[in-house]
């Protein structure tokens, strides 16, 4: 089941989030039990928490990438560290599917650990994002980033979505 | 990992991007040169804006540029090497956009030298004398910067030679200035 999408651009400014599957009324209680936290306050929760959870979410990838860099091993032709972008976090309460693209933006996805891999869906919907968001002339950019109220890239990232097998549980 | 000739891909992208009529092209980029001549007379400005309007369309050809690459040749890594960078350039970005492939020289590490020989940007087009310093392909200068400055590289991009000032061929050279930081922004200090 897909809970949450984001789309954060290089510094860590979010472009774009959307949850999937809330429940009316629901305020996230019931999912505390099982999913040990991580899920609180997405279902509807108040702004407040929304605001933090979308940090914790960049920062989250940003710490891990820069911690995977510095471990990850040199390449014995350039004597530079290999490129080796965050893929996949999983726990047992839920799964992170993250895509960077060489431009600095991050599609994030959370999603429960039945589903394994995102990736080829995530580079999906950045074609998507191209194609209605940075191809638009409509969309103004304001420094670094794109301003997508008024595009339809959300309906079509939703239908996209809706389509992936495991979207509902 | 098999490695996909990058004319390869090249080709594969350009066969599946939507084509426009290349003389109502050069037609129409004729017609944004006149009107900037005339809206800032002086032919510095129009470089300068030129330039600055190149910037502006290579920060957004550059996510079109990957999300098409990535599609057309999945296992291409990241281009390791300035020169690769340059490589890509030559032989997949000016295809995909112009339907043209340059030649590429290294003249040193953090340098190369791409060499156009037909521009469909200049096609029909003769300078006049009284506007003789108008760099009229300029913009391709400005979408060089863009696109690598949104990929991290801070790169300066000028003309040597351009054939609608008489030489044979047009080149453009690329110098790497420095790599980019990652940063957080404001939001994320003090956390």
């Amino acid at each position: 089941m897909i809970y949450s999408f984001y789309i954060y651009r290089r510094d860590g400014v979010c472009l774009f989030k959307t949850t999937y599957n809330a429940t009316e009324g629901d305020n996230g209680g019931d999912n505390r039990g099982d999913n040990g936290g991580i899920n609180r306050g997405i279902n509807g929760g108040d702004t407040e928490a929304e605001d933090e959870r979308e940090k914790l979410v960049f920062g989250m990838a940003f710490s891990l990438k820069e911690l995977i860099g510095q471990l990850s091993p040199m390449d014995g032709n350039t004597q530079q560290q290999i490129d080796c972008p965050l893929g996949t976090v999983k726990t047992r309460s839920s799964t992170m599917h993250t895509y960077e693209t060489l431009t600095g933006f991050r599609f994030i996805i959370y999603t429960d650990p039945s589903i394994n891999t995102m990736q080829h869906h995530l580079q999906a919907i950045y074609r998507i994002w191209v194609d209605k968001v940075v191809k638009s002339p409509l969309v103004k950019q304001k420094d670094g980033g794109y301003d997508i109220s008024d595009t339809e890239f959300e309906k079509r990232a939703k239908e996209y979505l809706e389509k992936v097998p495991g979207f509902r549980r | 990992m098999s490695k996909v000739p990058l004319s390869r891909t090249g080709d594969i992208v350009w066969s599946r991007t939507p084509k426009t009529n290349s003389e109502l092209f050069t037609l129409t980029y004729g017609v944004l040169v006149a009107q900037l001549l005339r809206d800032f007379e002086k032919v510095e400005e129009v470089n300068k804006e030129l330039r600055r309007m190149g910037r502006n369309i290579g920060v957004r050809l550059i996510d079109e540029y990957l999300s098409k690459v990535s599609l057309a040749s999945p296992t291409t890594p990241p281009c390791s090497t300035f020169h690769q960078t340059g490589d890509s350039i030559a032989k997949i970005g000016f295809k995909m956009f112009l339907g043209i492939s340059c030649d590429i020289s290294y003249p040193s590490p953090t340098t190369f030298v791409l060499t156009v020989h037909s521009n469909p940007l200049s096609t029909f087009v003769e300078i006049p004398p009284s506007r003789e310093g108008l760099s009229y392909c300029e913009i391709m200068n400005g979408v060089i910067e863009g696109s690598l400055g949104a990929v991290s590289l801070r790169v300066e991009s000028r003309f040597r030679k351009q054939i609608e000032k008489g030489d044979d061929v047009t080149t453009i050279e690329v110098e790497m200035m420095e790599r980019i930081k990652d940063g957080v922004g404001e939001g994320y200090k003090d956390e």
